[in-house]
């Protein structure tokens, strides 16, 4: 028991199809209380299918389901999920204090209308009507929505895509605030960069697979693929691929790149060598070429 | 549910719209009726200010139940504010029914408007007991487009909701006798208007100012009418709940 409570969000084997479209085809995820996970891929890769999945608002065609081990709908019915959804309007004609109010008096411990205010930066709007915002403002009132009842989860289907880019640096670091009081997040986005700098822990899927899941270093550690760079003083050297652990050479004027699986065994090889060389470097691909590289190629867990 | 229909309550309040077609027009449809006919009494028979107040009263009051109903229940399902509202800890059943009290309530100011208009520009006159009557029992009378209003909130979309919902109330309205007297209808049309709720509703009224007892058939098509919406509204609203 104690150990399933620690696991607020279990997908197992969970496939959605829309006819002949397999929107989620088979994955397992599991997170933890406490943990920030970004759920990464490309548009139409299966986020936001996953997430109204957690949220009980599409049915599993197989696998199950749990958050916080019950249904998703009675986890909301007990307040213990907050969702952001990616589009939808908000409640007409009421201003943004009223609104709040509103969703406050819903759930049996909601947190401060001060500190929702505080959390969302909904000072300056409180007397405004929730109809006649900007973009994003009404993200911001739907972020505190999703947070006006102090839920254990979080759930946020690409939170930013309206937002400029002061919006999104401010709603990012509502976000911080609220996960530092060990809240668990959980945030569909395909900006790599967001997902990077917020989140503990990237699952990152693909046409409906979980291709990736860990942290950045991990996956890095996993799927990067090491490479040792350097200039030639003298043109004509040949031979690189000999060396330990390359696999690809690239030559391009004088600047050498050796793709390789051991980049010290590959560096000793060069050093120890007759070769006249400068600016060695030894270096991974960044994450990003990392990303791009298992969403094209959907390698990882798969393979 | 209180908090919800307090927010209801206040969305309608600011919804000029609202306030036009159901409150303005059936006044001006009021002096407009009583002041082209409402001084013929054909002899044995209710005054025409008595008679077209009621069938106004009718008017104003299945707007108010169908307009705070049925476009705004359409028009938030195609927004999504719905879905979002489905993702907080109140109970879907709560949500239709809070809407439907708040288009009750509603309902009576709009119609106590066309009375007190009646009274003050041509001095209808009934005992007290009689405006009590005709108060309370055509109110209730008009409860049923409520349900109407959540079932064409439930069959329409955003696009065809207000277009489908004002015919609708046109088609009840005229087909019910509101705007003729239902004296002069033929007969076909007259046994037509009588299996309405909008010819019954008025006929409580009718009866009352003319010193009867309402009849109980008012009662038994009324309640007809109410179950059939509302299993329109059930169906509709369980297709659109099933999660796929």
């Amino acid at each position: 028991m104690k150990e399933n409570a620690e696991r607020v969000v279990q997908m197992r084997g969970v496939t959605k199809t829309f006819g002949a479209v397999r929107a989620v085809d088979g994955i397992d995820v599991e997170i933890r209380r406490g943990e920030t996970v970004a759920l990464l891929g490309p548009n139409g890769a299966g986020k936001t299918t996953s997430i109204s999945m957690l949220l009980g608002l599409l049915k599993p065609t197989a696998g199950t389901v749990a958050v916080f081990g019950q249904s998703p709908e009675q986890a909301i019915k007990h307040s213990l999920i907050g969702a952001m959804l990616q589009e939808g309007k908000l409640m007409s004609g009421v201003r943004v204090g009223e609104f709040l109010d509103f969703v406050r008096s819903l759930h049996p411990a909601p947190l401060s209308k001060e500190k929702l205010m505080d959390l969302a930066s909904l000072g300056e709007i409180e007397h405004r009507r929730v109809d006649r915002l900007s973009g994003g403002q009404t993200q911001r009132v739907r972020f505190a929505m999703a947070i006006a009842g102090n839920p254990q989860l979080l759930l946020l289907d690409e939170p930013t895509a309206a937002m400029d880019v002061e919006a999104r640096r401010d709603f990012w670091t509502s976000m911080h605030a609220y996960a530092a009081e060990g809240h668990t997040i959980l945030f569909a986005t395909h900006y790599l960069e967001e997902a990077e700098t917020s989140a503990s822990r990237l699952i990152i899927i693909a046409r409906g697979h979980v291709i990736a899941d860990g942290t950045v270093p991990e996956i890095q550690a996993r799927y990067g693929e090491p490479r040792v760079t350097f200039t030639l003083q003298e043109e004509g050297a040949k031979g690189f691929e000999q060396f330990p652990g390359v696999h690809r050479v690239e030559v391009v004027d004088q600047h050498v790149t050796l793709h390789t699986s051991n980049p010290d065994a590959t560096a000793r090889a060069l050093v120890a060598s007759a070769i006249p060389w400068k600016d060695l470097e030894v270096k991974s691909t960044d994450l990003e070429e990392t990303f791009i590289k298992l969403v094209h190629n959907g390698k990882g867990e798969q393979a | 549910m209180k908090t919800y229909m307090r927010m209801e309550l206040l969305r309608t309040l600011r919804d000029p719209f609202y306030l036009f077609l159901a409150v303005v027009v059936p006044i001006g449809f009021y002096l407009l009726f009583s002041g082209l006919f409402g001084s013929e009494t054909p002899p044995g028979q209710l005054s025409g200010n008595i008679e077209i107040m009621v069938a106004l009263a009718v008017y104003g009051g299945i707007w108010a139940c169908l307009v705070a109903t049925g476009p705004r229940l359409a028009n938030e399902r195609s927004s999504g504010w719905f879905r979002q509202l489905s993702l907080l800890p109140l109970a879907p059943w709560k949500i239709l029914l809070g809407r439907m009290l708040v288009a009750i309530l509603f309902a009576l100011p709009a119609m106590l408007l066309i009375y007190a208009t009646a009274i003050v520009v041509h001095g209808v006159q009934m005992t007290a007991i009689e405006w009590l009557g005709v108060i309370a029992l055509m109110w209730i009378g008009v409860w049923p487009f409520a349900l109407l209003g959540i079932a064409l909130g439930y069959v329409t979309n955003d696009t065809t909701s207000f277009g489908v919902t004002y015919g609708l109330y046109m088609v009840f309205s005229a087909a019910g006798g509101l705007w003729v007297p239902p004296t002069i209808l033929p007969s076909t049309m007259l046994s037509i208007a009588k299996t309405l709720p909008t010819y019954q509703a008025a006929d409580l009224g009718w009866r009352i100012a003319d010193g009867l007892a309402p009849a109980w058939t008012s009662a038994i098509v009324l309640v007809l009418w109410a179950l059939g919406f509302l299993l329109v509204a059930a169906l509709f609203a369980r297709r659109a709940a099933r999660v796929r």
